[in-house]
């Protein structure tokens, strides 16, 4: 009784204290990038008071907190951590704005994260990536380290240049998208690699399947957009500077950026320097035919290189309107390996062997220059958006002057030299979010001008010009139900200039009177298609269905139509066919995801259709002594997906599971019952990752291995060689160092652990029997650096 | 809901059913030079202003297509023969007159294996020195094989 009355009385001791102390609540509303709420978002204000969570609006709000100093934290899944210093007077109004972390494959987070709204927002399979995927992944080029992701792949051309494949397709049948304007080059080479610097990107959207909507001709398997979308804070100036070094190729990387803004202007730079030596391979000599080509201090003779990319991008932005200009560009230069041009040996006194960093003959230049300016404007809650963007591609390919066939020693080494230069525009319109179905619309036109030079010809000059207009609705009859539906109309026009041989050779094996052969004709085509696209996605709770019929197509190229000549590169005769039609696709996409707070499940099958592919088909016929191969259309089906799993094993280990296939087939035509060129094997990789969690001046630290299990391909079509499958082990690590104030954030990526040696199916230097490089550490780091504002407490 | 799964279930035995093997020809036609009477093999010298006859065995799994010859001059050593063995050359030097033959013959229809025989006359006026012969066969669909031999011609 007596102890009763003591605690009670103390009980209003304190009250009564605590009401003389006076007590300030602080609430506020938490909202992502997109000015989304964002519900579940841990709050605490300091490591002894309990904390809070935002509700279903974003709403939050903590109260009965004495006057003072607090450092509140705002975590979120899928979102990058926030901290803030207050100083406690009064009722405090906090409005935090959170930015997505899309988080790494390895460590899928499921709830609210912006890589989960954009996915399941799209009724086709869509993968997100950021800048750190990239790091954790790092390659010697950007489609290389995009390779893990599944259903893409990557071709490559020794070590540092790469074009993405989608689900077995590529060259022109994938788009590649800068800040939604396609990219464009000589896409249709065997030797190109998309010019991008890979540390200019912040943020990759993937989409695998039809996007002719949205892009146009080309996008038949899907986009890769890579998107600058940071957006620097009001008053502040910072940027950070990247060190990169890898052991097999000895390549050593340096970028530096800068971001800054004042209140509505804001800018952006970046400079990258990349240059490497030839690669490492774990072969001391590689066998083509029965030659052996010996290798030096198993190095990969002339394969290497160097980059220069530089960028800089200017923006005005306010709550209406925005205006951004980007201008980069890039720089590359890299050699082929020296003892085969395409499929023939090479004998060169040229010698290789005196350096390893040198580029000698053959070797390719070139430089994209990128000019784009994005205006977005609200007006009464409409959207707007006007883009207009120029390009300049210049490739050369340089090689010893050789005199082949009937065509004597060239006067020089410029083998060919591409010039084009692209002007796109678009403009598009969205209704207001609130309304009951969205329309967005919208039309784009784009003119190219291609002169093609230099003694080997492969590709005449041409323009194209090409206009569509688009219109895409989407309407959520309840919150589980999204529906998506759009219709495009696409007109083209190529005009092909006609090309004849710069030497004489004889009109036909009866007759021996030379000749400036007619190697193109001139021609002027008129190409136009309607593509749709209909889709759904149903979300209940855990679970996410996606369903997705779309229609796209791809004009057929300049090479395509009307060449008829010598590939001086792969040494065949390629005969182009001026009856060409579009080619198209039908495609069906599945989507099945499961998330657990323990596991995630994700599953997207497809299946599609074309009418009319376009095929270089290999004939048995010989023309001038080479091989005749001509283009044609076939009827081909096609087929595969790809499987996700996730599992965590406790809060430290996560396992995971990412595996694809692909199959296809010709159904009509000469090649009826083969499949398709470059076809990527089926794979399967497991993943364990481990996360030790904070420790002193360590955080975010993780450790990652994976495990690859790549499938035999002997699905193959002339002059491809059946590729065995293999195994490897990719090793990776990392951790952010904090000395002061100053943070470090290391990455570490020990490619090949085992020096495995083994053949990539869609290498460009598969043919030749190259193996892919062997063991190699990857070292990188990231120094971040604020100059304002200083990282210290207000007041 | 329902129909959803249908068709998923559709669409998978669809991939399954499209695995099934069909026949097609995937295997490279051979050729044999090194054996059996074949002519010219690497490192051989051939006199000029005189015919020499091609000799060589084809053969394929299924159907042989064409074969082409081209014989160029190799002065600069430029190209190496597909031949392990290396022959020795000439000093580099620039041609004046060099023998070239770049020419297609057929294979008569359905023939699985194929004796080439292809007389070629080398002028007399024609360069002497190192030569390369390389010889292309392809099968009915596509499969291409190549080999290469260095020659030379002497006086």
């Amino acid at each position: 009784m007596k102890l009763k009355a003591i605690a009670i009385a103390i009980l209003m001791l304190y009250v009564s204290l605590a009401f003389a102390q006076k007590k300030h609540t602080i609430q506020g509303t938490v909202l992502s990038a997109d000015s989304l709420p964002v519900a579940g978002v841990n709050i605490t204000a300091g490591k002894k008071l309990n904390g809070t969570t935002t509700d279903r609006s974003g709403h939050y709000s903590l109260g009965f907190l004495s006057e003072g100093k607090y450092v509140l934290s705002f975590t979120a899944m899928g979102f990058e951590k926030q901290s803030h210093t207050i100083e406690l007077t009064k009722d405090t109004l906090i409005l935090i704005m959170l930015k997505p972390r899309i988080v790494t494959l390895s460590e899928v987070e499921i709830i609210n994260s912006h890589h989960e709204f954009r996915r399941s927002n799209d009724s086709r399979p869509v993968e997100v990536v950021n800048d750190q995927f990239i790091r954790m992944n790092i390659s010697g080029s950007l489609m290389q380290s995009l390779d893990r992701l599944p259903g893409i792949n990557s071709i490559s051309i020794g070590s540092g240049q790469s074009k993405p494949v989608i689900r077995g397709l590529s060259f022109n049948q994938v788009v590649v998208a800068e800040n939604g304007i396609k990219h464009e080059s000589q896409q249709w080479g065997a030797d190109h690699g998309v010019e991008v610097d890979q540390f200019n990107v912040e943020r990759i959207e993937v989409i695998k399947g039809p996007a002719s909507l949205m892009y146009g001709s080309d996008a038949i398997a899907g986009v890769i957009d890579l998107k600058q979308s940071f957006l620097p804070e009001p008053r502040s100036l910072g940027g950070n500077i990247d060190f990169s070094g890898q052991t097999n190729n000895m390549l050593g990387a340096v970028s530096a950026g800068l971001h800054g803004r004042h209140e509505k202007l804001w800018a952006k730079a970046r400079i990258t320097l990349i240059d490497y030596a030839d690669y490492k391979v774990p072969v001391d000599s590689v066998e083509y035919f029965s030659y052996y080509f010996k290798l030096k201090d198993r190095k990969l003779r002339n394969s290497a290189g160097e980059e220069k990319n530089a960028s800089v991008s200017l923006g005005w932005v306010t709550d209406k309107m925005s205006s951004t200009l980007f201008a980069n560009n890039t720089f590359s230069k890299s050699g082929f390996f020296a003892n085969a041009h395409g499929l023939e040996i090479r004998n060169s006194s040229i010698d290789y062997d005196k350096s390893d960093r040198d580029i000698d003959l053959p070797y390719q230049q070139v430089n994209h220059f990128k000019l784009h300016s994005r205006n977005m404007l609200n007006v009464n809650g409409i959207n707007h958006q006007l883009d207009v963007a120029f390009q300049q591609n210049t490739r050369q390919e340089f090689s010893e002057a050789v005199e082949h066939g009937y065509m004597p020693k060239p006067p020089d080494s410029l083998e060919r030299r591409f010039d084009k230069a692209t002007w796109s525009v678009n403009y598009s319109v969205k209704n207001r979010e609130t309304a009951k179905v969205n329309f967005s619309g919208g039309v784009n036109a784009e003119i190219q001008q291609n002169q093609s030079a230099g003694w080997g010809f492969i590709l005449p000059s041409f323009s194209r010009k090409t206009a569509g207009a688009f219109l895409v609705a989407e309407n959520r009859p309840s919150s589980r139900l999204l529906f998506s539906g759009g219709l495009r109309f696409d007109a083209g026009n190529i005009r092909i200039e006609q090309y004849n041989d710069w030497f004489a050779s004889p009109v036909s094996a009866q007759d021996t009177t030379s000749d400036f052969k007619e190697r193109a004709s001139a021609s002027d085509l008129d190409f136009s298609h309607l593509s749709w696209s209909a889709g759904m996605v149903y979300k209940h709770q855990k679970l996410t269905l996606k369903a997705n019929l779309g229609n796209s197509f791809r004009m057929p190229l300049a090479k395509e139509l009307a060449s008829d000549g010598v590939n001086y590169h792969m040494y065949r005769f390629e005969k182009g066919n001026p009856d060409l039609k579009p080619e198209t696709a039908y495609q069906l996409d599945f989507g099945v995801e499961i998330n657990h707070s323990v596991w995630a499940f994700e599953l997207s099958p497809f299946a599609g259709y074309f009418p009319s592919f376009i095929y270089l088909n290999p004939t048995y016929q010989y023309y001038e002594g080479l091989q005749v191969f001509d283009y044609m259309q076939s009827k081909v089906i096609r087929g595969g997906g790809e499987m996700h799993f996730h599992y965590n094993l406790g809060s430290k280990i996560k396992a995971g599971a990412i595996g694809e296939y692909v199959w296809s087939r010709q159904l009509s035509g000469d090649k009826k019952g083969f499949g398709l060129p470059l076809a990527p094997p089926a794979s399967f990789l497991i993943n364990l990752t481990f996360i030790p969690g904070d420790a002193g001046s360590l955080s975010d630290s993780w450790f990652s291995a994976d495990f690859n299990m790549v499938s035999a391909q002997n699905e193959i079509v002339p002059p491809e060689k059946k590729t065995p499958g293999y195994q490897i082990i990719n090793l990776s690590a990392g951790t952010t160092l904090k000395a002061g104030k100053q943070s470090f954030i290391l990455t570490l990526r020990l490619s090949n652990l085992l020096n495995t040696r083994y053949l990539n199916h869609t290498s460009f230097y598969r043919l030749i029997g190259v193996p892919e490089p062997g063991r190699g550490l990857n070292i990188g780091i990231r120094i971040p650096f604020q100059v304002k504002p200083k990282l210290k407490p207000e007041k | 809901m329902q129909k959803l799964s249908l068709l998923l279930l559709s669409l998978l035995m669809a991939a399954v059913a499209g695995c099934t093997k069909e026949e097609k020809d995937d295997i490279y036609p051979e050729i044999k030079m090194d054996c059996c009477g074949g002519y010219p093999v690497n490192c051989d010298e051939i006199k000029r202003g005189t015919t020499f006859t091609f000799i060589a065995e084809f053969s394929d799994n299924k159907e042989l297509g064409a074969f082409s010859l081209d014989i160029h001059h190799n002065f600069d050593h430029h190209t190496h023969s597909t031949d392990p063995m290396p022959c020795e050359f000439e000093p580099v030097k620039s041609p004046v007159n060099p023998f070239r033959l770049i020419s297609e013959y057929e294979i008569p229809v359905g023939s699985k294996n194929y004796a080439a025989s292809v007389d070629i006359f080398i002028p007399a006026d024609a360069d002497t020195g190192d030569y390369h012969m390389m010889v292309r066969l392809t099968d009915k669909a596509g499969w291409q094989t190549i080999k290469g031999i260095s020659f030379k011609v002497i006086e």
